[in-house]
């Protein structure tokens, strides 16, 4: 009797095994999470810090720990010790690796450092916000590089250039970055020979830049605090010229009362800025730089074809300047956002296009503006050496730029499928690539002959014909408002 | 006075002008002189020169600098050489308010002597006999004399609503006697309460202002102002832009205080007698067009206010120029060019004139007694048969009765 029940016992357990068993024999193992089976610690906490790296490091404490490669032994023993002693020693492994602690045991996305570092603004501070490296390809030893061929993604390498495996557990970071792991002569990751200095304050008109001129740096051997040179310089004569228009405005009666001084006469003007701004009237003042500073429509009710000519020139920089406003604030304020993610990438289809289609619309107006010149007696206008020098900056910033737009397709490798939508830039990079020249060697180059060319139009500007960029729509606007008021 | 008073909007006009070229092609003078000497846009760099010399950078370091006695004469025919009509100020893609400009360099001229000669028989005429056109300035009535019955305003009263502010012009020429005789004729049908200043009225001063010798006519504007306020009247009603213009925006800014009456060109007196029903006129089978004073269009903004008269009389047949409105060419006879340059009148005058024909047009109408002498003399030049009307001739024409 008692041997009878224990048989049935028996039986019943290995039937209900067997019915428990069967589906999970009959399919792959399922994807769980390694907490779905041990105890999940409270990883806010340092103890449950410490347990949850010691379940890692019951594996990855052994010397004997390792993978595959290239038919080669990896190392993947960490140092708890060493590990502690990091900048991210206080974090556990799965804070980072937040895609491994699953079976099956393998990582199957980068680092998770946008979860803690909210730091792209300052990467687009910095110039560039490197969108097709990953982090650790900069910040973690050791520095092997490599270009994903299928993601042209750059990432840390698992060989050296010896084809040797790397021992890539060493958690240390490189303080401070140094640019020539990729920026080097003959680098095969699509970066230029020589590093770049970041996009700068004179960039933010026409680019998606750091709207400062000094600032801290993690880059380079320069790193710390650094100061935009490209533009600081220009920028002070800028500021020169604008004192030297100033000092002779400034000569002027205000209220039609003599021998003010010039402070009396700010005090003045400043008065009636305000009697402006802080009244029914900013909005005529609104309504007239609208109509006659950006619309032009003075110049519309003169001639249709010299509107045209100045609209083609004008609203596509305003275009190009509220673009790349727009993608500073986006990454400033929500850099994890979609739409900045967008933004910052100027080989996204539609960044790509409207940047390009806004420079194309620049030329067209351009051109047109040369051909009135030189084909419509009526104009009787009238060229000075200047006019000829700050003429031809303008032109060759142009040039440039599309030169170095399409030397920066080939040499970043961008595929043409992408790089097709900067048709312009792409245009001049399929011609570009006929000629036998190292692009990533003379890309700097380019660079700094398209940022000096910006650099000299914007020192030159206060003393050219076309200061009336600046003073033309000004004075449209106040002139409206004096009319009206009138 | 001249650079000195250039205020600090106007220095900024001076950087902001972007030398495109489109106010030589709208210039009034400029086909007729075909040398950059009248174009707007080399005056304006002249200007900027001259500025520039006083108050520039390197004027301030190293002292200022002294344009040659030639590049002074070459700029003072230039800037005299212009109707002050602002066609330039109105096409201006960045809004420079020219005309401004222009007196003040007229102004500069004066002060630096290189200005024509005759504008010293001018001030002389002005200030000491008080009209333009050296005549006894008690006879400033003689116009009246040909009226069938001299209205009671006409002969002066102490007081009265209105004061009609005749002008030089009207006063002193014959040509142009028919303007007060059909003015006053309008006024005593609407049986408006008006008068005269007769002796007491004295030029307005705007041919003075506009020579750039504004200095010399305080005078004139505090006897005028004194003479009005003393008739107690709420109205002032001018027969010429020029004076409207000068009694509208240099009158306040001349003695530092409101009017305390109202300044209207007789164009808005017909257009609010026409509204309110105290004019009845009768059929005028004619067509007209009509030519807008530069002092009054441009210069004041008034545009519709002799249209709207215009279009009020029965018949009539009205026609724009090509050219019309903000963009009316000038008649010539502006900016005291008269006094220089009769050549250059005479051609604006032929080209204006031309306008007006092909528009087949029977009369030509105007709102200012200097375009209607200036066009009718080149009517008569050119023998070309349309009748030249001020507006109020016209509705004196066509009253009933």
């Amino acid at each position: 009797m008692r041997i009878r029940l224990i048989s049935t016992c028996v039986v019943s357990f290995a039937i209900l095994l067997l019915l428990v068993a069967t589906p999970s024999l009959a399919q792959e193992p399922e994807e769980q999470e390694c907490w779905a089976c041990h105890r999940q610690p409270n990883l806010d906490t340092v103890a449950g810090v410490e347990a949850a790296n010691q379940l890692c490091l019951d594996c990855h404490g052994e010397a004997d720990t390792f993978k595959e490669l290239a038919g080669q032994k990896v190392p993947l023993q960490v140092d708890g010790a060493t590990y502690g002693e990091t900048r991210h020693g206080h974090l556990a492994c799965t804070h980072c690796h937040n895609t491994v602690a699953h079976s099956p045991h393998q990582e199957t996305a980068p680092l998770a450092c946008g979860d803690c570092h909210d730091n792209l603004a300052q990467h687009i501070a910095n110039g560039d916000a490197h969108l097709t490296v990953e982090c650790s390809a900069c910040h973690f030893e050791p520095e092997a590089v490599v270009r994903d061929a299928e993601s042209g993604v750059v990432q840390q390498s698992g060989v050296d250039d010896q084809g040797m495996a790397l021992d890539r557990t060493s958690h240390q970071m490189t303080e401070p970055v140094d640019c020539q792991r990729c920026h080097y002569e003959g680098n095969e990751v699509g970066a230029s020979s020589a590093a770049l200095p970041p996009k700068g304050l004179l960039c933010f008109a026409c680019h998606d830049a750091s709207p400062v001129l000094y600032a801290g740096s993690a880059f380079g051997a320069g790193a710390g605090m650094r100061t935009d040179w490209v533009s600081a310089p220009a920028l002070l004569v800028f500021c020169l010229g604008l004192v030297v228009a100033s000092s002779f405005w400034l000569k002027g009666t205000v209220h039609g009362k003599a021998g003010l001084s010039v402070d009396e006469k700010l005090s003045y003007i400043a008065g009636d800025a305000c009697g402006i701004f802080f009244s029914r009237r900013l909005f005529t003042l609104l309504k007239y730089l609208v109509l006659d500073g950006i619309l032009l429509r003075r110049t519309l009710r003169e001639s249709v074809s010299r509107w045209m000519m100045h609209g083609l020139i004008l609203w596509p920089f305003l275009g190009r300047f509220l673009l790349g406003v727009l993608t500073w604030c986006a990454a400033s304020f929500w850099p994890a956002a979609p739409l900045t993610q967008t933004l910052v990438n100027k080989n996204a289809p539609p960044v790509a296009f409207t940047y390009d289609f806004l420079a194309f619309l620049i030329v067209i107006g351009a051109i047109w503006a040369l051909m009135r010149r030189a084909l419509d007696s009526q104009m009787r206008e009238i060229t000075s050496v200047g006019d000829v020098v700050i003429t031809a900056l303008l032109g060759g910033i142009f040039a440039f730029g599309f030169v170095v737009e399409g030397a920066r397709l080939i040499v970043t490798q961008v595929p043409g499928a992408q790089a097709i939508y900067s048709f312009a830039g792409y245009a001049v990079s399929l011609v570009l690539r006929q000629l036998p020249i190292d692009w990533p060697s003379l890309y700097s180059y380019l660079w700094w002959v398209h940022a000096a060319l910006v650099a000299a139009f914007v020192a030159y500007l206060p003393f050219s014909k076309f200061f009336h960029i600046l003073v033309g729509p000004a004075l449209a606007t106040v002139s409206g408002l004096l009319r009206e008021k009138e | 006075m001249g650079l000195d008073t250039l205020s600090v909007k106007q220095l900024i006009e001076l950087d902001a002008c972007t030398r495109c070229g489109l106010c030589i092609e709208w210039c009034s003078n400029c086909p007729e002189i075909g040398e950059p000497i009248a174009w707007p846009r080399e005056k304006l760099q002249g200007l900027k020169s001259l500025a520039r010399k006083r108050f520039g950078i390197r004027a301030r370091l190293f002292g200022r600098g002294s344009p040659t006695d030639e590049a002074l004469e070459y700029f003072s025919t230039s800037i005299y050489d212009c109707t002050l009509c602002a066609r330039c100020a109105e096409v201006c893609p960045v809004g420079i308010d020219t005309r401004s400009l222009w007196v003040a360099a007229r102004e500069e001229m004066v002060e630096r002597g290189h200005y024509p000669k005759p504008f010293d028989t001018l001030r002389e005429t002005v200030t000491t006999q008080y009209n333009i056109s050296g005549d006894n300035n008690e006879e400033r009535l003689i116009w009246s004399e040909n009226l069938e019955a001299i209205p009671d305003g006409v002969k002066g009263k102490e007081e009265a609503e209105i004061v009609y502010f005749v002008g030089c012009t009207p006063s002193f020429y014959p040509q142009t006697y028919g303007i007060p005789q059909a003015a006053v004729t309008v006024m005593e049908k609407a049986e408006l309460d008006f008068t005269t200043l007769g002796a007491e009225e004295w030029c307005c001063g705007y041919p003075l202002i506009i020579a750039g010798m504004g200095d010399a006519t305080r005078e004139l504007v505090e006897h005028n102002v004194e003479e009005v306020r003393r008739r107690r009247a709420t109205k002032l009603v001018a027969g010429c832009p020029s004076c409207y213009h000068t009694w509208l925006h240099e009158y306040p800014m001349v003695i530092g205080e409101p009017l305390g009456f109202e300044v209207v060109h007789m164009s808005q007196l017909l257009e609010q007698l026409l509204a309110d029903g105290c004019l009845k006129l009768g059929e005028f089978p004619r067509s007209v067009t009509y030519h807008d004073p530069c002092d009054l269009g441009r210069n004041s903004g008034v545009y519709e206010a002799p249209r709207n008269v215009i279009r009020s009389v029965p018949g009539i047949s009205f026609i724009e120029m090509k050219e019309s409105g903000r963009y009316a060419l000038c008649c010539g006879g502006g900016g005291d060019v008269a006094m220089c340059n009769q050549e250059l009148v005479e051609a604006v005058a032929r080209r204006r004139l031309q306008q007006a024909q092909a528009t087949g047009a029977q009369a030509l109408v105007s709102a200012c007694q200097q375009c209607k002498r200036t066009l009718m003399t080149a009517a008569r030049q050119e023998k070309v048969r349309m009748r030249v009307l001020d507006i109020v001739e016209l509705v004196a024409a066509a009253l009933e009765g």
